[in-house]
């Protein structure tokens, strides 16, 4: 399991940034990254040869999970100063500013746009490997990912005068 | 704003984010134990319980006194053993402690209990298929030595219903039914625990779909194999895709807050102890403006397969209109299926399709076009001409 024990070192701080912005929550983020890492560990030999996708593709889908389930079952509300809970470096204001909003404008997404745009632009992964991850065609990912992006976009733009884009 | 400053601002999003140091710790330590979520630990979620199994272990660090299997299978030497070996090979080495065996009509099933982090066991339960023993897949991360509800639905065809109710009233539903106002309803009954604090009970299963409930008095009861029974794998790449779309005018209309106008967040039309599967078809949140500028909101809301059409006007009160295959949508000969919603009170006719164009026309007026893959379209709407990207176009009457 030594490969194992390497993705994790090497990728749980790249798979926790996803989660976040699929959740909007970091302690949901973390419960969902290690509730992945989990599987993954016991599947590990099936999956050793593409644990990166198989990774992403579980976060997608449990992270849909997890949102939907919140909302029905009207939990803890995701309140603004709720997904902002324990910044662990130091935080820069414009930083701040900027994540409230970008957590803010992905909550409003639909899952799979949100997703479409987390694995496209925080990833930078290609059409076809967003596909994979969101079990649909590339054209699907496109879509998602321009609806998406409009909405981030109209919202990132209307930032307060002043914060470092 | 460019793609770059797109990927800018996620990066910055989350720049702040570092995995937990203890985090490989943890996952190998877990396996393939589901965690329970830390708040819930910490805000005590899960009590001790005051008798029956959870007597047979002592609260605190009571590791050195015996454990006491519990059970009519308790004195089954071989199978404990058998049972025990099965938990490791899921759970690692280390102590397990099986707090109860027992038959079912199911075959025998046990709960064990393994310290898997200080002060912390992984709960779960090792049932039969067949011959041979299995265990839930998952495990609740409890602290040492307690046993909080929770429950397992055993055998092959997951009929028999495992609860252990921590000395707690434990009730049960079988399935539910939407009422005329599209909430979830349940009757509940109680369950009868053995004295050892645990209910075995059979019910008739429902294909595909997880359709029952439990509650004790502090609210759910995590159901340990649900994710098995349910094939979640298969599940997850069916979770419906939610469409929000603003229709010309609810921007509009009026300045007080879009709050309360989504039904899922609302308690009310939700299923807060049942156990469900979610898929279904796809999920529609249209939000447009009468005429006289009042908000009007049309959604579809998927549980277990199907959804529920529901509409408000004016207040942020739910209307419920039914499901979605009785009359209020078409699949068309291309596959797409077609939401069209005749409101009432001559609101119009609400409808949408994924990837697909729009004409509509009425008794007298000939093809009129329609902008985007959602309307509101006037009453007076006949019929829709439904354009696919890919495959058939097609004709659609609106009743």
């Amino acid at each position: 399991m030594a490969g194992f024990d390497e993705f994790v070192r090497t990728r749980s701080t790249g798979l926790l940034r996803i989660a976040f912005l699929l959740t909007g929550d970091r302690h949901t983020a973390e419960d969902l990254v290690q509730d992945v890492l989990e599987q993954m560990y016991v599947k590990w030999r099936r999956i050793e040869g593409m644990p990166e996708a198989y990774a992403r593709r579980a976060l997608v889908n449990r992270s849909t999970n997890r949102w939907r389930r919140r909302a029905r079952r009207a939990e803890t509300p995701l309140e603004d100063d709720h997904t902002l809970v324990g910044p662990v470096l130091p935080d820069h204001g414009d930083d701040v500013v900027i994540r409230t909003a970008v957590v803010g404008a992905l909550r409003e997404l639909p899952a799979r746009q949100r997703a479409a745009v987390v694995l496209r632009y925080l990833e930078d992964l290609p059409v076809t490997e967003v596909a994979a991850a969101l079990g649909c065609t590339a054209g699907t990912v496109r879509s998602n990912t321009a609806r998406g992006l409009d909405r981030l976009r109209r919202v990132l733009d209307v930032l307060p005068e002043g914060v470092e884009r | 704003m460019t793609d770059t400053d797109i990927r800018q601002a996620l990066t910055r999003a989350t720049d702040h984010l570092e995995s937990p140091p203890d985090l490989l710790d943890r996952v190998r330590a877990g396996g393939r134990r589901r965690v329970v979520r830390r708040r819930t630990l910490i805000g005590g979620g899960l009590a001790v319980g005051a008798a029956g199994v959870a007597g047979a272990v002592v609260a605190g660090r009571g590791r050195d006194l015996p454990v006491i299997t519990r059970g009519d299978l308790a004195g089954n030497t071989e199978l404990l053993k058998r049972i025990r070996k099965t938990w490791q090979e899921m759970a690692g080495p280390g102590d397990a402690r099986i707090l109860w065996a027992g038959s079912t009509p199911a075959g025998p099933v046990a709960l064990v209990a393994q310290e898997m982090q200080p002060s912390f066991d992984a709960l779960g339960f090792v049932d039969s298929d067949g011959d041979q023993l299995r265990t839930t897949g998952s495990s609740f991360h409890v602290p040492y030595g307690t046993v909080p509800p929770g429950a397992m639905l055993a055998g092959p065809d997951r009929d028999v219903l495992v609860v252990t109710t921590a000395g707690r009233r434990v009730e049960f539903s079988p399935g539910y039914r939407f009422d005329a106002a599209g909430h979830v309803q349940r009757t509940f009954t109680e369950l009868t625990a053995d004295e050892n604090d645990m209910v075995v009970h059979r019910f008739t299963p429902s294909d595909g779909v997880v359709r029952i409930a439990l509650r004790e008095p502090a609210g759910e009861i995590p159901l340990a194999n649900l994710h098995s029974v349910v094939d979640t794998a298969a599940a997850d790449n069916q979770i419906p895709e939610r469409i929000n779309r603003d229709l010309p005018g609810w921007e509009r209309a009026g300045r007080a807050t879009v709050d309360g106008w989504d039904i899922v967040t609302m308690p009310a039309y939700g299923d807060p102890y049942g156990y469900h599967v979610w898929t279904g078809p796809t999920e529609w949140h249209l939000r447009a403006a009468t005429p006289d500028g009042r908000r009007l909101v049309v959604q579809t809301v998927a549980l277990d397969g199907t959804a529920r059409v529901f509409w408000m006007h004016g207040q942020p009160t739910p209307h419920y209109l039914g499901l979605l295959e009785d009359g209020l949508s078409t699949e068309t000969p291309a596959g797409v299926t077609v939401l069209h919603a005749r409101l009432p009170e001559k609101l119009g006719v609400a409808v949408a399709a994924l990837d697909c164009t729009f004409r509509y026309r009425t008794r007298s007026v000939d093809w009129l076009p329609v902008s985007g893959p959602a309307a509101l379209l006037p009453d007076a709407a006949a019929e829709l001409e439904v354009n696919p990207a890919r495959g058939q176009r097609a004709v659609v009457p609106l009743p």
